[in-house]
Formats: structure tokens, sequence, C-alpha cells
């Protein structure tokens, strides 16, 4: 029971790092991002091709891809009259060199420089997809962006099929940590890891939201774009860091389901962002504290639903379940404000 | 391209009993070309009866999905689910007594639209997004009991084979049955746009509170046109499940239907041609992208995201327009 307990609550926090994601980007810019679970995946791969050797061919064409990311979240980020376009092509080519050639290099790098580089490299990769399936489409009817969200999903699960292969892939790492146990070997550290980086995090993300000025800014953009930006707030900047933070702990949660599934593969973004997303409406979307809360009420009630029924299928559709019983007695979910119409 | 799309826009009448000529027409060239094909990187792609019937069939989807979406605006992501509930139906019944099938296509359209009421007189007060998530997981849940094989009824992951049934019927039958379900499913949709309740439901995608001002039975009409779109869902997939040869729960998951929204979407929501033409472009490249393999999603993807960039209306608007937005939310980001 304990076991379980604590499983469900890892699982949860996963949950709730990833349904932070889709919460803010929802809170700004009222759209699903279907693509979010896809992001999530690439989080947990870049992990893996930053900490073990890959194939030549594998790694370059990561190196390319991440190119590419890079250069179009450069071009969604930071104005030009910076003149970042030449660092961004400078940094673009280190990758590319650095990614190919890396066995001239140290054969496999820690996980303390692998994490923070497959952080930065998904904040990145999500502040691409930002400006190029969503962007030019902020002023669209809200079906539009919501399509091309769902395009983004397909085409990154079949991009990571087609570098990856089908196959499921175990990262060092996540290994080591979901063999090993505290308390005098009959405890498994894995949950106890991931409910403590998770709860860190969101902390962090707090603070950071209550605090900083970006945070502030944030939080008006959400209020009202137009209001902010008559304010002096650069609101694109504002999204695309929102999309840049969404990414990075989608990274994390993406790395921590590693660890609490052992193994990573390319279509493990799926069922988990919607999951995910699922949590975020229990909550309240929009509402970051009801984007916890929802994970964690999701992660427990899977576990413990999962130990009542057995080890039988009907796992996956217990979240389900629990979401439309929620909204049929409070339509905007627990923490999620009434929204009155007025007329 | 575009300028013969405007083209088109203007001849509303005549542009359907066109299209519907086209089809009708396919299986005369089918007895000239019975495999009109060519090739594309090294790989034949082959257009043959099948694949007109399975564009017609997709037609008749689109229409469906289309009064929820394009007609009451509420998004709808668990739309595939009732297409599986139509097959399975059919797959179940079929295999268990020794009546002819086509009996079972108007109870196969009935329970998907009875479930689809169901759900939807519990939900439909929902706003917006949550109803989206609340269909997406009602979608869930059913490809989660079918993969569990409930009773010994929906044959687990492997579904039901429908083979011997594909096979006692020839293509050109099979051809003619989604031809003139098709166009059943078209001209009920068409002839409830240009109806009293059509300009009722436009009203309530416009404007909820301000259509029950005018006295409109908004709960009413809402639910009409959705369980209707369940009865399309459960006919079609009837049908689609012969035409297949199977009834598989991966073809009723999410992604079948955020395809189907896709097609509407794409097409023009609200569109009765636009989600038309949105069905049969879709059935066509995906044939076309077939010898792609592994790539096909991806450039599919990228394809929709690109449709979406410079198209985002779709390929043919609505015909009736929105009024103008409001002032504040247009000019902050541009």
């Amino acid at each position: 029971m304990l076991e379980q307990i604590a499983g469900g609550l890892a699982l949860g926090g996963v949950y709730a790092l990833i349904a932070l994601g889709y919460t803010m980007v929802y809170g700004i810019i009222e759209l699903i991002n279907f693509a979010h679970g896809e992001i999530m995946m690439l989080g947990a791969f870049y992990v893996l091709a930053f900490s073990v050797s890959m194939s030549p061919d594998i790694s370059n064409a990561f190196a390319i891809y991440t190119s590419i990311a890079f250069y179009f979240a450069v071009d969604s980020h930071l104005n030009k009259r910076f003149g970042l376009y030449g660092i961004a092509f400078a940094v673009i080519l280190a990758f590319f060199f650095w990614f190919s050639s890396r066995k001239l290099f140290i054969a496999e790098i820690t996980p303390l420089i692998a994490i923070p580089l497959a952080v930065i490299a998904t904040a990145i990769s999500g502040m691409a997809l930002e400006r190029i399936a969503y962007k030019p489409l902020r002023n669209s009817p809200r079906l539009a962006p919501l399509i091309s969200a769902i395009g983004a999903s397909l085409f990154y699960q079949n991009l990571a099929q087609i570098i990856f292969g089908t196959h499921r892939y175990s990262l060092p790492m996540a290994v080591k940590i979901s063999n090993a146990k505290i308390l005098g070997s009959n405890f498994a550290l894995a949950p106890v890891l991931i409910i403590l980086s998770a709860v860190v995090i969101m902390i962090a993300l707090h603070l950071f939201i209550a605090k900083t000025r970006i945070g502030t800014a944030m939080r008006a953009t959400a209020q009202d774009k137009y209001a902010a930006s008559l304010m002096g707030i650069n609101v694109n900047a504002v999204i695309a860091m929102t999309f840049a933070i969404g990414s990075a702990l989608a990274a994390v949660g993406g790395l921590l389901f590693t660890i609490h599934q052992k193994t990573l593969w390319p279509y493990m973004g799926f069922m988990a962002g919607i999951k995910a997303f699922t949590a975020a409406v229990l909550g309240g979307i929009g509402s970051i504290p009801g984007a916890m809360l929802g994970g964690f009420i999701l992660g427990i009630v899977e576990s413990l639903g999962a130990g009542l029924f057995g080890e039988a299928g009907y796992k996956d559709a217990i979240a389900f379940v629990i979401l439309i019983g929620v909204l049929l007695f409070k339509p905007t979910g627990i923490l999620g404000k009434r929204s009155v119409i007025k007329v | 391209m575009i300028k013969y799309l405007k083209k088109i826009r203007e001849k509303k009448g005549k542009r359907w009993f066109a299209l519907a000529l086209i089809f009708a027409l396919l299986p005369l060239l089918h007895l000239y070309y019975p495999h009109i094909s060519f090739r594309l990187f090294d790989d034949r792609i082959d257009f043959h009866l099948g694949v007109y019937s399975l564009a017609l069939l997709y037609v008749a989807l689109a229409m469906g999905l289309n009064l929820s979406i394009g007609f009451i605006g509420m998004l709808d992501l668990g739309f595939a689910a009732f297409v599986g509930i139509g097959a399975y139906t059919l797959a179940i019944l079929t295999n268990h007594s020794t009546l002819p099938f086509w009996i079972f296509i108007p109870v196969a359209a009935l329970t998907a639209g009875f479930v689809r009421m169901v759900l939807g007189a519990t939900c439909l007060h929902l706003r917006g997004d949550y109803l989206a998530i609340v269909t997406l997981g009602f979608g869930e849940i059913f490809v989660t009991l079918l993969k569990n094989n409930p009773g010994g009824l929906t044959g687990g992951p492997d579904g039901i084979p429908l083979s011997l049934l594909r096979l006692s019927l020839s293509d050109l039958t099979r051809f003619w049955l989604a031809y003139f379900f098709a166009m059943l499913a078209v001209w009920t949709v068409y002839r409830i746009k240009f109806s009293r309740i059509g300009r009722a439901l436009e009203s309530i995608r416009e404007d909820e509170i301000a259509a029950e001002a005018m006295g409109i039975p908004v709960y009413r009409l809402k639910l009409l046109a959705y369980s209707l779109g369940g009865v399309i869902a459960g006919g079609i997939g009837a049908l689609l499940a012969v035409e297949v040869g199977s009834a598989h729960p991966s073809n009723y998951d999410f992604f079948e239907s955020a395809r189907i929204v896709a097609m509407v979407v794409v097409g023009g929501t609200g569109s009765i041609f636009g989600s038309a033409l949105g069905a049969i472009g879709f059935v066509f490249l995906l044939e076309i992208f077939r010898p792609l393999a592994e790539y096909r999603m991806l450039i599919f993807g990228a394809v929709m995201v690109l449709l979406m960039i410079y198209r985002p209306k779709g390929l043919l608007e609505t015909e009736r327009k929105r009024s103008k937005k409001k002032l504040s939310k247009l000019d902050c980001q541009k």
C-alpha cells in the first residue's frame, strides 16, 4: 500500500510537471498545446542523446534537428537588433560539429552536464514550435492553432520514430536510479527522488512566477494581452518564454517519467501528454496550483486503481473516468475559476 | 489554385452537383482504367474503387463532425469512438446472427446516435475546451474497453475480422453503398443547414446567450445536432469497417478523431462543400504519400501545420461570415 501510494505520488509528480506546461500555455494564449507530450518525449531523448554515445547517423540527424530548432527559437524570442543571428549560426555550427564528432571528446558525459543541456535543448524546441506552428496563427479562428498543434504532434512523433526507430531504449542513469534502494534496502529510491525533484521544481516555478519581473509580465499577459502590451511588456517574448519554461519542465518530466517507467520510446509522449492534460483540466486549466493538484490526484488514483482492479489493462481509462466524473459536478475543474458570462 | 477555389466558392448549388456527378462517373472510369497508377519515388500509387469509396465515407464522416464543430462550434475530439461504436455493433451482430448485414447498418447508426445522445445530455453544459477534453476522454475510455475485450465481445487488441463479409461484396457494390450513404449524409446536413434549425444552430454558435434570449431552445438543438452527428458516425462507421475489412481498436483512437477534425477544419469549418473537399483531399493525399513509408505521417503533419499557417480559415471559408471581432483582441498582436 505504501509502495503504491509512493509510486502514485511519483507518477503524479511527473504528470504535474507536464501539466504545468499545458496550463501555462493555456493560461496565456488559450491553446491546447497537443504537441507538449511530444516535447516531453523529446526531452527524454535529449537526455539519452547527451549521456550515451549514439550511432553517427542518429547524432547527425539529431544535430540537424537541434540546429533548425535553435534557428527558429532565436527568431522567436530575441529581437533582430541584438544581432544574435550571427551567434545563432555559430552555435548551430558548434552544435553540429560537437554532435557529429563527439567521439573525439569524452565518450559519456556526466548526468550533471547532460541534464541541463537536455533541458536547454528542449526549451529551444518548445520555442521553435511556438515560432513555427502557433505564432502565425495567433489571430486566426481558435481551431486553426489546434489543428497545427496536432500536425506538429504527428510530426514530432514520426521524426523521433525515424531517427530512433520504434524500439525501447534504456537510459543508464535511470536504470541505476530505479534499481537503488534506501532505508535499509527495502524502499525504492526512485519515487522519493521523483517526488522531491518535482516538488523542488514546482516551488522554484512558483517563486519565479510570483517574484521575478518576467513572472509578473507573464501573469499580466495571461490576464490581458492588450493591456500588457500597453504597459510595455513584450508580449511575443513573454509567450516564447512561457513555451521555453513549459518545455523545460516537460524535459524534466520526461526524464522523471523515464526513471519511473525504466525505458523510453518515441510514442511515450502521447499517453503521458494526454493524461497530463487531463490532470491540468482536472485541477482547472489555466491555474498553476490546479495543475499540480490535478497531477498528484491523478497519479495516486491511477496507482491505487491499478492496485484495486488488479493489473488489468483498464488502468489507462481510470484517469478519464475520474475526469468526466469531476467535470460533471465541477464544470471548470477543482481550482478553476468559475467563468461568468456577461451579456 | 486559390483563384480556382474562389471561383467554385461563388457557384454554390452547381458545385455539389458537379462533385456528385464526378463521383458517380468514377465506376465508369474504373471500367476502363481499373488502376490509375503513377510512379513516385520508384513506387506505384494506385487509385482504385476502394480509395474512392473510402473518400466518400470520409466525406460523410466529415459531415457528421461538421454538425458539432461547424454548426454549433463545439470541439469534439472523440468522434472516432462513435465511428467505432457503429463498426463494432455491425461486427458483433453479423458474427452472432445469420441476417444479411445491411439490416445492421441502421442499428449501428442508432446505437452510436443513442450513446452520443447520452454523452451529450450529460456533458453539453460544459463549455469550450472542457467539452473537448471530455470527448477526448470518452474516446480513450472506449479504446481501452475495446482492447480489454469485455465479455469476449470485442476481440481484444486484434479486433474483429470482417474480411469474409468484405469479400462477399464486390468492389462496385461497396462503392455504391458508400456513394448512397455519403450522399444521404450530405443531403441531410445540407437540408439542416439551410432550414430553420440550421439558422438556429448558427445563431447558437455565434452567441449562445443572444440565441437563448431570442427564444431558441439552445440545449435541445445542441443535443439534436450532437446526436445526429453520432447517427451519421455510426452508420458510416459500420460501412467503413466493411470497407477496411475489420473492426480494429487502433482505427478508432485519438489520431483518427484528430484526422476527421483536421478534414473539417482544413476544408473550412461550417462549410459543407469545404469539409467534403477536405475529406477527399486527405484520403487522396494519404494514398499518394503511401510510398514514403515512415516519412508519410511526418510529411502529413508538416502539411497540416503549413496548411493552417497559410489558410487558417480552411480552404473554403464559411459562407456566412462572422461579424467583425472585438477591437481589443485584433490590434494587440500585430
